[in-house]
């Protein structure tokens, strides 16, 4: 259990920077999911937390210690790798338990930490197995016991989930979250899966080109980004963006300009189809349909306000829309998001 | 996804295998079937008469105290070239694979040797170790060693190890390096993370992973001391001084073609024959019961 510090973090090869100066401070027992795009980099921070990347420049602290310069070994920390990278030539059992082996438990000790830890990941009856006889969702597991058995201070995840299947996904995600709420080890977990940072993350942080674009709780990010970068990251399908001016054209609101971008979220824009008045807390849009899909309990909306060529998506609940067709969309100024047009900050 | 294909000829397969089956039959099985026909004949010294005399030429053989010195000098030999190609290659292909800058430059130096055809291996080594010009010579009797291999069956046997090592460690370092730039890196920083020392990583999961390599160059060295090393002791020192460099495949040469015992030097190669085709099984039945990594 121990606190995460990272002060001023930089890592760059040759002039490539690919960490700019990353301040964070992760609390003790919290699940904190790093999101951001491919090659934002998320996993380099994971791995220089790990030690397995030299540090350029900044520091490190896990509780009280600077690990800057420790070996991996000396942080007290358990990784669980995408690919599992679990020990092929031994069985399940010696996989789980060669970290407690290294730092010379007894071992009546390990046999009860890999019994508590197999008991509790349903590995049971596999212990004696190799990791080629496993399943994925097996190897994980494995992984995620040679983990637990070591207790360390905290737990790092690099993508664990990204080579299992959409079920057994949504199933690990699960036991995950079990798992975190038994233990309750400080625990950084990268992905580039939102639904994962939603559902598992006490504080997601958001990265973007080595930068730290949002630290929130997954509301926070979905309910106030922090910039336009953020509302077109987190949802599915991303926020919808429209210029000032438009925005000032139709939805009446004197202080858009073309410094300004309005963002609104596909599932806060409402349909109407009747010309009708609007009260002070509304506006609505002319749109024209171009496409719908319907993905079963809902539909997308695809098109274009009238008269421009913004492009909006809408997420309805009904499927009554045929293509072509003229309809008005409501919007309520309250879920409108406003950025700054040059650097995209959150107004 | 069947891309064969099916012929309604029943000879046009044979057809087809022909090429492959006439040159085993004339380059091997022939030859065979006469060392083995020949094995148990004996034959005068003018080859003007042959008597078939049974199994006369094995039991010969085991009699023979020259014999079982050449199994003995075999045994060393490749033992000492199979240890040293292992190791030292291994050793090389561990550094190759860590460095950046030159790599190819470093690895084409290494594989050189290869290229060398095992006779000027031998020259090679012969001079460097020749006790009146030879370079490292020198150095050794500079140092109060008195180096002679001519006169010396241990030296003459150190010379020919460290000629056959050297030729055959540019084909160890190959497979060792590929062996270990297959090992999944996440593996190794796993075991760093477990807490595993570099040498612990090394003994833990390197040699395990690297396994099924150890295994398959340690039968490829086996049989390589058994029968290619013909040429180096042939050029370096001529199966001697007396018999302290003779091993079986030399000791085959030596009986058929200078002594002139055909009988006796075919049995040899039978006994010879025997021995690689259990190799081989070994081998084989080994590859395919390989633990899929």
């Amino acid at each position: 259990m121990a606190k995460v510090l990272l002060k001023n973090l930089k890592k760059s090869y040759q002039n490539n920077q690919i960490i700019k100066n990353i301040n964070l401070e992760i609390n003790d027992g919290e699940f904190i999911v790093v999101l951001g795009p491919s090659g934002c980099g998320k996993s380099t921070m994971l791995r220089m937390i790990a030690g397995l990347e030299k540090v350029t420049e900044g520091e490190i602290y896990i509780g009280q210690t600077n690990v800057t310069k420790l070996e991996p070994k000396d942080r007290s920390i358990a990784m669980v790798f995408q690919n599992y990278a679990l020990y092929p030539h031994m069985t399940v059992y010696k996989n789980i338990a060669y970290g407690l082996k290294l730092h010379k438990v007894p071992k009546a000790e390990i046999e009860k930490k890999v019994e508590i830890a197999a008991e509790m990941l349903q590995l049971k009856d596999l212990l004696q197995r190799k990791p080629n006889q496993l399943s994925g969702g097996q190897r994980q597991r494995v992984a995620m016991g040679r983990a637990i058995v070591r207790e360390p201070n905290v737990f790092l995840f690099d993508e664990p989930l990204s080579n299992l299947d959409a079920k057994l996904r949504t199933q690990m995600r699960f036991e995950i979250k079990n798992i975190h709420r038994n233990v309750k080890t400080t625990s950084i977990y990268v992905t580039h899966d939102q639904i994962e940072a939603m559902t598992l993350a006490d504080r997601i942080i958001l990265l973007n080109k080595g930068e730290i674009e949002q630290i929130g709780t997954p509301n926070e990010l979905y309910e106030s980004p922090a910039s336009t970068f953020v509302g077109g990251f987190i949802g599915n399908p991303p926020m919808n963006f429209i210029s000032g001016e438009i925005a000032n054209k139709y939805l009446q609101i004197d202080s858009l300009n073309s410094s300004k971008i309005a963002g609104i979220r596909p599932e806060r824009i409402q349909i109407t189809d009747k010309e009708r008045e609007t009260n002070k807390n509304e506006c609505l849009i002319p749109f024209n349909i171009k496409m719908c899909e319907s993905i079963g309990h809902e539909t997308l909306i695809y098109g274009n306000i009238e008269n421009s060529n913004t492009e909006l998506i809408v997420k309805e609940s009904s499927h009554s829309f045929v293509k072509n067709k003229k309809i008005n969309l409501q919007i309520l100024y309250k879920d409108l998001h406003l950025f700054n047009a040059t650097n995209g900050k959150r107004l | 996804m069947e891309k064969r294909a099916i012929f309604n000829s029943k000879l046009f397969p044979y057809f087809f295998l022909a090429p492959q089956l006439l040159i085993s039959f004339a380059f091997f099985f022939w030859p065979a079937l006469i060392a083995i026909w020949q094995s148990f004949q004996e034959e005068d010294a003018f080859g003007l008469n042959t008597e078939f005399v049974w199994f006369d030429n094995y039991i010969e053989i085991f009699k023979d105290s020259n014999y079982i010195t050449a199994i003995i000098v075999t045994i060393i030999f490749s033992i000492s070239v199979t240890a040293i190609c292992l190791i030292f290659s291994l050793f090389l292909a561990g550094l190759a694979n860590k460095i950046k800058a030159g790599k190819i430059f470093y690895q084409t130096l290494i594989i050189c040797p290869y290229a060398v055809a095992p006779a000027i291996a031998g020259v090679l080594w012969f001079f460097l170790f020749s006790p009146s010009i030879g370079y490292l010579a020198n150095i050794l009797i500079k140092n109060d060693i008195h180096w002679n291999p001519s006169l010396n069956g241990n030296h003459a046997l150190i010379l020919i190890i460290l000629s056959a090592s050297w030729k055959q460690i540019s084909y160890n370092f190959l497979f060792y390096l590929a062996s270990l730039q297959s090992i999944p890196k996440s593996l190794l920083e796993a075991a760093s993370i477990d807490g595993a020392s570099p040498l612990r990583r090394f003994f833990d999961i390197i040699i395990p992973m690297i396994s099924p390599t150890t295994f398959f160059l340690f039968i490829m060295n086996m049989i390589y001391t058994f029968f290619d090393t013909f040429g180096i002791i042939y050029t370096t020192t001529h199966g001697g001084p007396g018999y302290s460099t003779t091993n079986l495949v030399y000791k085959v040469y030596v009986d058929g073609i200078v002594n002139l015992n055909l009988g006796s030097s075919s049995a040899q190669s039978v006994i010879l024959m025997i021995f690689v085709s259990f190799i081989t099984i070994l081998h084989f039945r080994f590859v395919e019961k390989k633990v899929h990594y």
